[in-house]
């Protein structure tokens, strides 16, 4: 099923786009999104996902259509998605 | 042409090289971001210490947003050489270039007055010239700038490169002679060789420019 | 074994411009590794020169300058200088931080600190040219902005490397929300009224030139942890939009975050579109620039060329977009042209910003006529307005004499319930985003120990920990949830307080060390690499326990001289509107407030955490001792301030 991804940089400049679909299998889950995500653009994408050690960057947030999905709370990567959703990748770094 | 020790030193050890500062305007980041690191890492390499006073590089602010990195271009014939009074300006017994003996030299900053890209930088405390000599071949410079604009590049011997070069730095200098600046602050400021700024200048109207 | 001077100057100098006497001090080793530098240093010497009893105009007040540790050697970002003094709009502890290379220049000068104190009887400017100090007049450079003034003292001393401190109109005419400038517009004391202080010491520049070497013991272990920064930032994703964008950055989180704080800090969402980063990116931004020494490049200089500002040239970043939209204005011209005025004028961007919505508000409500805008109405979005109300405030003409006291001060003039729309902590207004719907957000704006501030009490932490890393560092997985977390929250934000205070005593910017999208990236760059840094330069074996522990000592100072002032826990506290009034917007944050008790829950556990008494939030003796201040603890003692 498709599911639809915004991308803010440092994704978007690894995908070269900031809106694009991917394919994922019917009854994914945000994990498979990031796998989804990785297998397609390669190392450039999987090192802003993923840290030196091999585990997912907890500072990321995903918001899925409106909701907010952090990164570093348990089971965010399970969280359910559906065709069409709309699935937004932004760097949860605050400040000013 | 008159004889020089410089130029026959150039025949026995290859092309002359020099760094460069190269910018690719189509990348923000390729660009001099005026972070300085180029003189601090010289003087640590040539001195043991931090001092940018007697760094051998010098980074230069045009004006707020525009800074350009320049060092010693290794000339063929160096003018330093020649104006030097005390025969201390000598060829380097290992590379292609020309290096201060600092035993010979009394401080008198004729080569400073001579070069005329103003890269002779004198030592403060020494009260000696000091000149750029690629850190032996691997320049400290190149190697930590960390916006990687600065190459060591060979000296080209065709003169239409080198006139090519030059006619570009006169280019610059003339559309800072255009651009006229209004509003409360004279600052003038000098296009960088960012593509952007001169497509910039393409779109503007013409009333209110000059 | 005798100590190294390493990569310290050596030596302090004193000027008193009421005398015009001249000191100069060696600098003690033990001093230097037990405080380090910069707010180390600033602070100790504030609160061992400046009691109660003396108020931040009176000529016994204290301007300090004090370059970071590391400042002058070539760590990466290792170029802010700390400026320190009672604050005439917290009338508390004060400082600011800033990047230009004047602080490098007083280092190689010879001095790891200027102390100013007294008045000039008239303006003058200091130079001070390696061991020579001179008091100058400045008649001829009153009234310059600043970048005219650091123009002119180039000129004048014909010199283009010459290091400038200076104030603009603003801070001659004692405006509270006034900063100090260094080397023309390149970096700001921005915060805490600082230029304002230098107003009234009639000191208009202090111009330095310093051709001394600075050392370093360890040449090869600063190499290799040089390179292990490299790897580090090449790494984490933090980096990359930093170098893109500069601070625009922070707009898309803000943006998904619903959190603006548009129109005087009520709105969460906005029509935010005219300033997105990518519009700065390409149609205003010269080049991506670095303060000295770094490699993330996130600094920006902006140029408009066309249109009613055409020809402005000026460094602008995050805060000004984000002031402008607390004042309705979503111009991205008119954002540079605001940030030009202020840094021209030499005002505090994030004050004047909030002041002015202050004001605005207080239209809206009536609590202003026209009579009092001598006829100019002040309605949300109006940039002109925005830009006149500003150059008002620089001059003190009209309303802006009134303004330039700051929200605060204004406020209370105006009465009518004026405070409720000033938005300061400890009279300093609000800075960064909206803190309502995460609690521990808003706690850190009011822990700060120079009012609103989150570059001081960086919470964002919690973002980038996991539930394990919360459990394991502070004490709960709740740390981690940026939402709904209380336990662990006081802990956490103790922690990050004191790991960010070690970018100030080391003069480490806090982009580049201090934000991180892991805690492992983060902890390596801020605690460890910061460690051995100092270490490689100074021939010293600090430990990384001991270096956080000196920014727990640094911070304890500036709460000691907060206390002695009178301030306990009923100042550490944010505006009333983010407890009593929903956030309108879309986002997460659309809808809430900020939990008062989840607030004193996590107050309380902060207070444990610091080792200070949790109901007055006054520190304890056994606290003040283990940290090496035993005379601070007695004299909050005799002063029946200890918690």
């Amino acid at each position: 099923m498709e599911v639809r991804l915004k991308l803010y940089p440092p994704l978007s400049d690894a995908a070269g786009a900031a809106e694009i679909s991917l394919e994922v299998k019917d009854e994914a889950m945000l994990g498979d999104v990031v796998e989804a995500l990785v297998a397609r653009f390669g190392n450039g994408m999987r090192r802003h996902l993923f840290d030196t050690e091999g585990r997912i960057i907890p500072s990321w947030a995903v918001f899925l259509n409106q909701m907010i999905v952090p990164f570093n709370q348990p089971g965010a990567l399970k969280v359910p998605v559906k065709e069409k959703d709309e699935i937004s990748f932004i760097l949860n770094i605050a400040g000013g | 042409m008159p004889k020089t020790n410089a130029g026959s030193a150039g025949k026995t050890k290859g092309l002359r090289r020099r760094v460069l500062y190269v910018s690719l305007p189509d990348q923000a980041d390729r660009i001099c971001s005026g972070c300085e690191t180029c003189q601090l890492m010289c003087s640590l390499q040539n001195t043991g210490a931090f001092n940018p006073k007697k760094s051998r590089i010098k980074v230069v602010p045009l004006s707020v947003g525009i800074t350009i990195p320049v060092t010693c271009q290794q000339c063929e014939d160096p003018w330093c050489q020649r104006a030097c009074p005390e025969k201390a300006i000598v060829p380097h017994k290992k590379m292609n270039l020309v290096a201060v003996d600092e035993k010979k030299c009394t401080g008198c900053m004729a080569c400073i007055g001579a070069c005329p890209y103003g890269i002779m930088v004198y030592d403060p405390e020494k009260k000696k010239a000091l000149k750029c000599d690629l850190c032996g071949g691997d320049p400290a410079c190149v190697q930590y700038c960390p916006s990687k604009v600065l190459v060591l590049a060979d000296h080209p011997r065709s003169a239409e490169i080198r006139r090519q070069r030059f006619a570009a730095i006169l280019a610059n200098e003339e559309a800072t002679a255009r651009h006229n600046i209004a509003g409360a602050q004279q600052i003038k400021i000098l296009p960088s060789t960012m593509t952007q700024l001169s497509i910039q200048d393409s779109k503007q109207p013409t009333e209110g420019r000059r | 074994m005798a100590k190294r001077k390493g990569s310290y100057a050596g030596k302090f100098l004193r000027v008193d411009l009421s005398t015009g006497k001249v000191e100069k001090q060696d600098l003690d080793l033990d001093f230097a590794h037990k405080y380090i530098g910069g707010r180390g240093f600033g602070s100790r010497f504030l609160y061992d020169e400046v009691p109660p009893e003396v108020a931040p105009f009176d000529p016994a007040n204290r301007l300090i300058f004090t370059p970071g540790a590391l400042f002058g050697t070539a760590v990466p970002a290792a170029s802010r200088t700390t400026a320190t003094a009672k604050s005439p709009t917290t009338g508390m502890h004060g400082d600011g931080h800033a990047s230009g290379r004047w602080g490098a220049m007083l280092k190689s000068a010879g001095y790891d600190m200027l102390i100013l104190q007294g008045a000039a009887p008239k303006p003058v400017y200091l130079w001070v040219d390696n061991e020579k100090v001179e008091i100058r007049d400045a008649g001829s450079l009153w009234g310059k902005t600043t970048m005219e003034t650091h123009q002119a003292l180039q000129e004048s001393l014909r010199d283009r490397e010459v290091g400038t401190l200076c104030i603009g109109p603003a801070g001659e005419k004692k405006v509270r929300l006034a900063s100090i400038f260094c080397d023309g517009i390149t970096g700001t004391f921005a915060r805490t009224g600082l230029g304002a202080v230098m107003g009234s010491k009639n000191l208009k520049a202090v111009a330095t030139r310093g051709t001394r070497d600075i050392g370093i013991a360890d040449v090869a272990a600063f190499k290799k942890a040089y390179q292990e920064y490299l790897q580090v930032i090449s790494v984490d994703p933090y980096v990359p939009p930093a170098t893109k964008y500069g601070t625009c950055r922070f707009m898309y989180h803000r943006v998904k975050f619903g959190i603006h704080g548009a129109k005087n800090w009520r709105l969460g969402d906005f029509d935010w579109k005219p300033l997105d980063p990518e519009v700065f990116r390409s149609d205003y931004q010269i080049k991506a620039s670095s303060c000295p020494m770094c490699p993330v490049r996130c600094r920006r200089e902006y140029r408009i060329p066309a249109g009613k500002y055409a020809g402005t040239v000026t460094k602008m970043e995050w805060e000004t977009i984000a002031r402008s939209m607390t004042c309705g204005v979503n111009d991205p011209e008119a954002a540079i042209y605001f940030s030009h005025l202020c840094n021209q004028y030499g005002l505090d961007i994030e004050g004047v910003g909030d002041t002015i919505a202050f004001a605005m508000e207080c239209y809206e409500k009536g609590l202003l006529n026209d009579q009092d805008t001598e006829g100019l109405p002040l309605p949300f979005g109006d940039s002109d307005v925005f830009m006149e109300m500003t150059r008002k405030i620089a001059f003190r003409e009209g309303l802006g004499d009134l303004l330039a006291e700051g929200s605060l001060r204004a406020a209370r003039k105006i009465g009518k319930g004026a405070e409720q729309f000033a938005m300061q902590v400890k009279g300093s207004e609000m800075s960064a985003a909206d803190p309502r719907g995460m609690p521990v957000r808003a706690v850190s704006y009011a822990t700060s120990t120079r009012g609103s501030d989150h570059l001081r009490s960086n919470p964002y932490v919690e973002e980038l920990i996991t539930p394990e890393e919360g459990l394991q560092f502070f004490g709960s997985a709740e740390a981690a949830d940026i939402f709904h977390g209380l336990q662990g929250k006081g802990r956490l934000l103790a922690w990050s307080e004191n790991l960010v205070t070690i970018g100030d005593l080391l003069g480490l910017c806090k982009f580049a060390y201090y934000r991180s999208a892991t805690l492992t990236y983060l902890r390596k760059k801020g605690v460890e690499l910061a460690t051995r840094f100092y270490n490689a330069c100074n021939g010293t074996r600090l430990s990384e326990e001991e270096m956080l522990e000196a920014g727990e000592r640094a911070f304890n100072i500036e709460k000691a001289f907060n206390v002695r002032e009178g301030a306990g826990r009923e100042k550490d506290i944010i505006p009333e509107r983010f407890f009593k009034e929903k956030l309108v917007g879309t986002g997460p944050s659309g809808g809430a407030v900020v939990d008062r008790q989840k607030f004193d829950l996590i107050l309380d556990e902060y207070y444990g955490a610091r080792g200070w008494n949790e109901k007055t939030g006054l520190q304890k003796k056994a606290t003040l001792e283990r940290l090496g201040l035993k005379d601070i603890a007695e004299d909050l003692a005799r002063r029946k301030r200890l918690g």
